[in-house]
């Protein structure tokens, strides 16, 4: 009894270990696609109360701190209608100088918004479950974005679901430049430790490369996969990398990974 | 317990850990309740049983949370034989008991992911900040451990599924 016991165990293990090393990448993404539908009404419920809980936390908040909110959202918008203003005649700038270049005009990308139904249950991996899928019009390989920058691509999708791995996950890679010197380099996101926050890291920026910190990184385009000019982040001071070819800096995301509620796809 | 029920119990147990992995968050670490289940199985279960509730646990996990598929099966099937192999030795109720074990079966489950990266591509890479977080995600799991034994025990005994027929009750 104790020996089949053993084998059984050893079974199990050897079963395990075939499956992480040899199933294919295909027949491994359509079971966990399988799986996420199944569970999906279950972390669409857990997101509503989630939602609830959230609102009705926010809705109980002090006179003064109300005040103080509005007065702060007020100077906002202002500042907002301003860069709206000045955003509008660089717009039309823009578009005079493309027709004087004679460039196509381009045709823009077409945004799905969506809502985030679960997030990565593991503590080392780092993605979302979005609440629309194939039959919206996503497909594997979408860039996802919000207002404030980059956000991750889609990776895995079923009828009514996308699974979108985050920038700051270990396995996600993206494109990249340094705005403000143009400097090209690949972003990837890091392992968090203890008490970390969510960052990002980009290599292979050229040893050379004037990078500071505060520098604002964006999409380079490169790849197919993200649309140029997306913003990804902010630099943290760089240095050189232990081989001493290139340097690499963190990157503190533009978008709070942490707070999202609502993203947008850019589907194909 | 039946099988049906231990199913159940791991379906629940992963709908309320993914619920609460979007509103849990202590210093980047999420709470795990797989290991409490594995223990559950493991402590009051037959051999069958503890093996049945580590290869769903493992599986669900991993496929729910998009790391390589079979990851987690083996730190949770070899801590589930070790547990139900001492089951007649053990003091099951003993809350500390169970706080450990719940504990335990998590860092094996963390120190076993960080084996298999070492051999991949992305390497979870060897520090004190990892290790001292592959630490908390053991404490938060423990700290879960007790509280998850006795809503499941409260289920088989409501249920009428206790003792099971492979199953005898040590005290």
């Amino acid at each position: 009894m104790l020996r089949r016991s053993y084998l059984a165990l050893l079974g199990t293990i050897i079963l395990s270990l075939v499956l992480y090393f040899a199933l294919p990448a295909g027949l491994s993404l359509r079971l966990r696609s399988l799986v996420t539908q199944i569970f999906s009404p279950v972390l669409s419920t857990s997101a509503a109360l989630q939602r609830w809980w959230d609102a009705s936390r926010q809705e109980v908040q002090s006179r003064t701190a109300l005040l103080e909110q509005n007065h702060q959202l007020r100077e906002q918008l202002a500042l907002q209608m301003q860069d709206r203003l000045r955003l509008t005649e660089m717009e039309d700038e823009n578009r005079r100088l493309r027709d004087m270049a004679g460039f196509r005009q381009s045709v823009g990308p077409r945004l799905k918004p969506a809502r985030i139904t679960g997030r990565d249950p593991s503590n080392w991996w780092k993605t979302i479950v979005l609440d629309i899928g194939a039959k919206d019009g996503v497909t594997e390989d979408c860039a996802v974005v919000t207002t404030a920058g980059l956000v991750g691509k889609t990776v895995a999708v079923t009828p009514a679901t996308a699974r979108v791995r985050l920038i700051v996950d270990p396995n996600c890679k993206v494109a990249a430049l340094v705005q403000q010197t143009r400097s090209p380099g690949i972003v990837e996101g890091v392992f968090e430790g203890l008490g970390d926050p969510p960052v990002c890291r980009m290599d292979f920026i050229g040893r050379d490369a004037k990078v500071l910190a505060g520098y604002t990184v964006i999409t380079s385009g490169l790849g197919g996969v993200f649309p140029k000019g997306i913003r990804i982040g902010t630099l943290e001071p760089a240095a050189l990398s232990e081989s001493g070819l290139y340097k690499s800096a963190r990157i503190k995301p533009a978008v709070d990974l942490n707070r999202l509620e609502e993203v947008f796809v850019i589907c194909r | 317990m039946t099988k049906t029920f231990l199913i159940t119990a791991v379906v629940a147990a992963m709908a309320l850990q993914c619920a609460l992995a979007a509103v849990l968050n202590v210093a980047g670490s999420k709470l795990d309740l797989m290991p409490a289940v594995v223990v559950f199985a493991a402590l009051f279960g037959s051999w069958n049983r503890a093996l049945l509730a580590a290869v769903a646990c493992g599986l669900l996990l991993d496929a729910l949370s998009f790391q390589p598929l079979g990851m987690s099966v083996a730190p949770f099937a070899a801590a589930a034989a070790v547990i139900n192999h001492f089951q007649r030795i053990l003091y099951r109720d003993n809350i500390a008991l169970q706080f450990a074990l719940g504990g335990a079966t998590s860092f094996a489950a963390s120190a076993w992911t960080w084996l298999l990266l070492a051999a991949g591509e992305t390497p979870l890479p060897f520090e004190f900040r990892i290790a001292a977080k592959m630490v908390l995600i053991a404490n938060l799991a423990a700290l879960g451990t007790p509280l998850v034994l006795w809503l499941l025990k409260s289920a088989v005994r409501w249920l009428g599924q206790w003792p099971g027929d492979k199953e005898v009750e040590v005290f």
